[in-house]
């Protein structure tokens, strides 16, 4: 995955370059004045970002497959809402992380503990050993909970940031937040999430 | 793992790239796919759904109960409408539709109006109406009513005295008073002031009455009372 890092916190690629807004708002007018199943070329081109994003909050193939379903009906039912003034991918992923964050919210307890979780054994197939497999499964599932506890616009943020795969640009896009307001609060909300991590005992 | 402890100012920013790598570590699964039939999983839920017009939604959300969905069907159409740029259907169905809750609303909302009114309006007159009745429940009103009242009755008492006054007139016997023995004494009549009305002057002789006869009335010329001729026969 392309990552270009910077001087003090990594960012990665923003959305995909492929992704065209005007032809994302060729397609939307296409589906408002009745044509279903435009909708379609919409599911093709963001539907495994959207599933990516899930599952790095949910770390459940099953549920993140769940989360983006959801997320993808709930774009089409107001999908006369998006703005247009950014991509569609990052309108709907904004929707996504926020769904699968209520969802790890839902069963927080039992997140971590899935050992036939598929992502997790991605992630543990490159580990060295069982021990340290488990310690970093341990520890992820640590971060995703501190991060769903994390107040708001903190954690959408943080979410949209690392979860979503959005740029800072981006971000300001879907939030109508000055970028310079989110590069705070992406900066106070690393640190509360350490916080939290601490106040845990992680 | 990062060591744990206070974060010191000047270790913010290193603090926030180290949170920051851990969270790019996780979940990153290279090459990661979702399931082959995901997107018509997808498509099958959304071939469920209605189409994305507010107007759809909106009629929808009603008939299903969903008066928030509706409101938000709404909220849509507005945007629609009068946001960006649409096809000119889209954009004639969601004024459309905002215009209907317009003029459904307003409706809606004046006749709320008018029917609580109406409502209060009743609740409103009874409030003065028992608000007043302490007022004049206070003696005040009926004292100052007492206080003219006798007045008035009293005024009138005096009535019944011309009416007394009136007996005169029937003691006015004239045919009595021509008593050719007590006409005799015409001036000993004259002590009254009585002798206004002359032609009577004869008959005040019988004024015993006279004070009473009061008769400057007029109907009291009676002054010829004197019946008794008390007067009169006490000159004698």
């Amino acid at each position: 995955m392309l990552r270009a890092r910077g001087a003090t916190i990594a960012i990665p690629d923003a959305a995909p370059p492929s992704v065209d807004a005007p032809d994302d708002r060729a397609v939307v007018a296409r589906v408002l004045a009745g044509d279903r199943d435009a909708f379609r070329v919409l599911v093709d081109r963001e539907g495994a970002g959207v599933v990516r994003a899930c599952h790095r909050i949910l770390a459940d193939l099953h549920d993140a497959e769940d989360a983006a379903q959801e997320a993808f009906v709930t774009a089409f039912r107001s999908l006369g809402t998006w703005r247009e003034d950014g991509p569609f991918g990052a309108w709907l992923t904004r929707i996504a992380v926020r769904i699968a964050i209520r969802r790890s919210q839902r069963r927080r307890t039992v997140t971590w503990l899935d050992p036939t979780n598929p992502g997790a054994a991605a992630d543990v197939a490159s580990a060295p050993d069982p021990a340290t497999l488990s310690l970093q499964a341990e520890r992820a599932a640590d971060i995703r909970e501190a991060v769903a506890r994390l107040d708001e616009p903190y954690r959408e943020v943080v979410a949209l940031r690392f979860f979503g795969e959005l740029s800072l640009g981006e971000i300001a896009d879907q939030t109508g937040r000055p970028l310079g307001t989110v590069k705070t609060h992406l900066h106070r909300g690393l640190l509360r999430l350490r916080a939290n991590l601490e106040g845990s005992g992680a | 793992m990062s060591a744990m402890g206070p974060i010191h100012p000047d270790d913010e920013a290193r603090v926030a790239a180290d949170m920051a790598r851990e969270l790019e570590v996780i979940g990153d699964v290279p090459g990661f796919l979702p399931s082959g039939d995901f997107g018509e999983r997808v498509m099958a839920a959304i071939e469920r759904e209605p189409l994305p017009q507010p107007a759809i939604v909106f009629g929808a959300a009603l008939r299903g109960g969903a008066f928030g969905r509706a409101a938000g069907a709404i909220r849509d159409a507005w945007r629609v409408a009068f946001g960006g740029p649409r096809p000119f259907a889209v954009r004639a169905q969601a004024l459309a539709l905002v215009l209907v809750v317009a003029v459904v609303g307003l409706g809606a909302g004046g006749a709320a109006i008018a029917g609580g009114a109406a409502v209060l309006s009743p609740d409103q007159s009874p409030q003065p109406s028992v608000v007043p009745s302490p007022v004049p429940s206070p003696s005040p009103t009926r004292t100052d009513d007492a206080g003219p009242s006798p007045s008035p009755t009293e005024v009138t008492e005096p009535t019944p005295s011309p009416t007394e006054t009136a007996e005169p007139t029937e003691t006015a016997e004239p045919s009595e008073t021509p008593r050719p023995g007590e006409t005799l004494k015409p001036g000993e009549t004259l002590k009254p002031g009585e002798t206004l009305k002359p032609a009577e002057t004869s008959e005040p002789t019988d004024d015993h009455s006279g004070p009473g006869g009061g008769g400057d009335d007029g109907s009291g010329s009676s002054g010829g009372s004197g019946s008794g001729g008390g007067p009169g026969s006490g000159d004698d």
